[in-house]
């Protein structure tokens, strides 16, 4: 189990902004901005397809209790835990975590800095 | 933390966050930081820990009011620094920035004890040493 109530990170890439996470999620810290866009036919038979493309996702740190309900419910996983907890902010709206960070996040996670059972 | 005067925390517990505040005691104690639950007359910084609800509030602003000037405040966990998961309750303060000052949000449900160590620390470097060791 990838359980350590670090922080969240984002892999963007993965992200299809479905929106579960943000259903799921019990204090509602999840905001996400998409907008769609209409893939072409890929076929000459094919149809024209409209595809989600997210255009911001922010995780509130201010309201988030690293449940953890978002990392298991996302069927891309999108969404992965940090060990190492966010830090303490010197107002409310740094808490919230914006695509950018997410991403650093994840990048971090990627070099090392992973959540396991070791330190729980 | 240069600071050579011990450097003394009013602590409020107002909900669970306050274990994991308390576990960082000893921690605490190593950098000469004192957790006190009384005398805020002579305390230097403010950590409230937990829920605050509409009836605590005026007990946590005149326990703020009874300190020296130059007092910092640590909202400790989600509770006191935005209401966290009881953001949409009706008894719940939204977060204690709504009454006193904030100085120092620390994240988490709870966070971890070392979180209060790195807060309080960071105040003491960034706020406290210049304004009253210099």
């Amino acid at each position: 189990m990838n359980r350590r109530r670090g922080t969240l990170a984002l892999i963007p890439d993965k992200c299809t902004s479905c929106l579960i996470c943000a259903q799921e999620c019990p204090d509602w810290c999840i905001h996400i901005t998409a907008h769609n866009e209409t893939e072409p036919a890929p076929t000459p038979r094919g149809r024209p397809r409209v595809v989600k493309v997210l255009d911001e996702f922010v995780i509130d740190m201010g309201h988030c209790q690293r449940c953890g309900i978002c990392v298991e419910v996302c069927p891309f996983d999108a969404l992965e835990w940090v060990a190492q907890p966010a830090p303490s902010e010197v107002t409310t709206d740094a808490l919230r975590h914006d695509t950018e960070r997410l991403a650093a996040a994840a990048d971090d996670r990627s070099s090392g800095n992973t959540a396991d059972d070791s330190e729980r | 933390m240069t600071r050579s005067a011990p450097l003394t925390v009013l602590h409020v517990p107002v909900a669970c966050c306050a274990i994991e505040a308390l576990a960082a005691e000893s921690a605490l104690a190593e950098l000469g930081v004192n957790l006190v639950i009384d005398t805020p007359e002579s305390a230097d910084v403010l950590v409230v820990s937990g829920t605050v609800t509409h009836t605590m509030a005026p007990t946590i602003r005149a326990l703020y009011d009874r300190m020296p000037s130059g007092r910092r405040v640590v909202a400790f966990g989600v509770c006191a620094t935005t209401g966290g998961p009881y953001w949409d309750s009706y008894s719940v303060l939204q977060g204690i920035d709504r009454i006193i000052p904030v100085d120092r949000y620390v994240p988490g449900c709870p966070p971890r004890p070392h979180a209060l160590v790195e807060a309080i620390t960071s105040l003491a470097t960034d706020v406290l040493v210049p304004a009253e060791l210099a």
